[in-house]
């Protein structure tokens, strides 16, 4: 590859962006899933994105507006931006405050900011542009007076953006100047600028509200070494907030951080297993001599990857194996390996045999209930990974470098788990898929889906959310596509206010079987007006999808109408690219159109009794009924 | 004139080379302002595996200019 391939490449499709804005796009999207890419190329595609932002896409890529406050020269920040977005199938309008303005951005209230509805907000800080600076304290300074200085004026910036702001603040952590001074003599006495930098940002963490996302920027500079992350030169030359070398790696943490928010996150990692998991192959090298273990490096380097997968997995990834294989003998090396620390039971699907890849991948989303997109694959074979990527599409698919001690750097390097918070079912997630792979068995060996359903011996439970249930519920505004009734996204802020509000109510749903507690899956959001109850939005998570959940649910919430003295349920579904799921599903339930009116809502009378669909699964406690 | 290093510059200020000279800057090229500038001196860093001071960038006025620093830097 010639080291302007990135230039010359973007030569060869820039050329028509006016005729053809969309096939730019698509190209250049293509072209970032296959090429890596240096610093100064992404600040030269962000400026062919920007003009193509101004053209506007012909449909295939949505806006998305966001508006960036930076400390300090807002242009590279903003093409990795438009790099994050276009990488999630989004066509990035950047809106920059003025120069260095953030604080008189966020605190006047007839700045730009606030006169136009934005999709989200960037905040981009480094610790140059903290008052006082911390690089320029009496080393005698108080730590407790000037930490309450600086939390203090992130707590009045937050709460002038809080009052009129309605989207996330994707927001930079601070990262350490890397100075170090008079060496460890600095630890423990005064006013050393790193120390307070990583009190304040542990402060932070406690003060900021909920539509505060952060960015781990600080994270980044420090893996990449801090005396490279900051140049000097630069931030002299043009007030450049850091190494513009890397650029890339920071619009990779940029696009986790709103892929969290877009629902995007990669749920499930399929892993390939020879020379993946371990070294050699175990049809011809047995069970016994794999390399994974502690006795010589390269099986050393294999054991690490897979504890690091294993923390995954600790973490809420669901695990999934795919590989051409005897699935026996395959399975030996996770159940007689006492060196190999993933067992089986680490695995929510295991698919071994000889057939096509892609094709499995497709069996393993059919499985876990989980679109192509939320799933990521790994595997050292060159050609089984173009081919996978070839044929999934929307698939996250790494190539594993050859090198056994580089992988966990290459997978963390993709960004793909990346979670603004950890809600405890997340953790639960894993174990519920896992329980899902156990049902499965089950279910081949029922006679019929209602011994099936019966035999899970499920018990649910419908209550009113409280504000402990508010991240979980907003997390699933944000991730769920298929069973979404009307894909409001409502954030944790509006579901907070929901739950406090007297003319609306959050239900939330949990479920449990005999195999797993699935903890909450699904939510319904009601606005009462008069005699009316209306459904402002459900959701329900995929792994509980076919279950007769809904029609547990809609018992339920039957109950509690006729409890209310309601006279009827109103709904509404808003059909997406994604929910088909469930366009018949009002109907399903008894709902008839109101009126003659084709396109008129959906109406359910609340009478003594309802009838309904069956269901197989029991009130636990709390229920209304 | 070194022609990766023409071929470089033009590519990130998005113009021809052929109408690229060993004169051309600031002053002459309009797609050379003061971002193209520093994209140029990130560019030649990580082409070329130099690294440039700072009053070297504040002080490179044209391509002429670059190819000098980069012949020196290589040698140095």
């Amino acid at each position: 590859m010639s080291k302007t391939s990135w230039l010359s490449r973007l030569r060869g499709i820039g050329t028509n962006l006016a005729d053809d804005v969309d096939g730019v796009l698509e190209a250049i999207r293509d072209a970032l899933t296959k090429f890596a890419i240096r610093g100064f190329e992404l600040e030269v595609v962000g400026r062919v994105l920007k003009e193509a932002a101004e053209i506007g896409s012909r449909g295939r890529f949505p806006l998305y507006r966001v508006y960036v406050l930076a400390g300090y020269t807002s242009e590279p920040i903003a093409s990795a931006l438009r790099v994050a977005l276009l990488r999630e199938g989004f066509l990035g309008e950047v809106v920059e405050a003025p120069f260095s303005a953030f604080r008189e951005s966020i605190i006047d209230s007839a700045s730009p900011l606030y006169q136009q509805e934005y999709d989200a907000v960037v905040l981009a800080l480094g610790y140059r542009n903290l008052r006082p600076d911390p690089t320029q304290l009496s080393f005698d300074a108080a730590p407790e007076t000037i930490m309450s200085e600086w939390l203090n004026e992130m707590r009045d910036l937050w709460a002038h953006l809080g009052a009129r702001l309605k989207v996330p603040l994707f927001q930079h952590t601070i990262e350490p100047t890397g100075l170090h001074y008079i060496g460890a003599g600095r630890l423990r006495h005064g006013a050393d600028p790193d120390r307070l930098l990583s009190a304040l940002q542990e402060r932070m963490y406690e003060a900021a509200p909920a539509f505060v996302h952060w960015v781990d920027t600080s994270g980044l500079a420090q893996r990449v070494g801090l005396s490279r992350w900051h140049d000097p030169r630069f931030y002299f030359h043009g007030a450049f907030g850091f190494n513009r070398e890397f650029l890339p790696e920071y619009s990779a943490v940029l696009g986790g951080a709103f892929r969290a928010s877009l629902g995007a996150t990669k749920k499930c990692l399929i892993l390939d297993l020879d020379n993946t998991l371990w070294g050699g192959v175990v049809g011809d090298d047995g069970v016994d001599h794999v390399r994974v273990g502690p006795d010589d490096p390269e099986s050393r380097a294999y054991q690490e990857f897979c504890r690091y997968v294993l923390a995954l997995k600790d973490r809420g990834v669901i695990l999934a194996v795919c590989s051409k294989n005897e699935e026996k003998t395959a399975r030996a090396v996770f159940d007689r390996r006492a060196d190999m620390p993933l067992k089986m039971d680490d695995f929510s699907a295991f698919v071994c045999n000889w057939e096509d890849k892609a094709r499995n991948v497709e069996l393993i989303a059919r499985t876990l209930n989980l679109g192509l997109a939320h799933l990521a694959f790994v595997d050292d074979n060159p050609a089984e990974c173009a081919r996978v990527a070839e044929v999934n599409a929307g698939l996250g698919v790494l190539c594993l470098p050859e090198d056994p001690a580089g992988r966990v750097a290459a997978l963390e390097r993709q960004h793909w788990f990346d979670t603004i918070q950890l809600s405890s079912e997340d953790r639960l997630r894993s174990d519920s898929y896992q329980g899902l792979r156990r049902a499965e068995e089950v279910r081949s060996s029922a006679r019929n889906i209602a011994e099936y359903l019966a035999g899970l011996e499920m018990t649910a439970s419908l209550y009113e959310a409280t504000s402990a249930d508010s991240l979980r519920l907003a997390q699933m505004e944000a991730k769920t596509n298929q069973f979404n009734l009307r894909t409001r996204r409502f954030s944790e802020e509006e579901v907070l206010a929901f739950i406090d509000s007297q003319d609306r109510y959050v239900l939330a749903c949990r479920l449990a079987d005999r195999f797993a507690d699935h903890g909450v899956v699904a939510s319904i959001v009601l606005r009462r007006a008069g005699a009316t109850l209306e459904i402002e939005n459900w959701v329900m998570s995929c792994r509980v999808f076919s279950r007769t959940l809904e029609h547990f649910m809609l018992r339920e919430l039957m109950s509690l109408a006729r409890s209310m003295g309601v006279e009827r349920l109103v709904a509404d579904f808003v059909p997406t690219s994604k929910n088909a799921v469930i366009s018949d599903l009002l109907a399903n339930l008894g709902f008839t159109r109101a009126g003659e009116d084709s396109e008129g809502q959906w109406v359910l009378d609340v009478g003594d009794r309802y009838e309904g669909q069956p269901t197989y699964i029991a009130a636990g406690p709390d229920a209304f009924g | 004139m070194n022609k990766e290093l023409v071929e470089l510059i033009a590519g990130v200020l998005d113009v021809a080379a052929e109408d690229l000279t060993a004169e051309s800057g600031p002053l002459s090229v309009p797609q050379w302002d003061s971002l193209g500038h520093v994209t140029i001196v990130a560019a030649i860093e990580d082409t070329f595996r130099i690294e440039l001071s700072m009053p070297q960038i504040l002080g490179a006025k044209s391509i002429a200019d670059f190819q000098k620093l980069i012949e020196e830097n290589r040698v140095g």
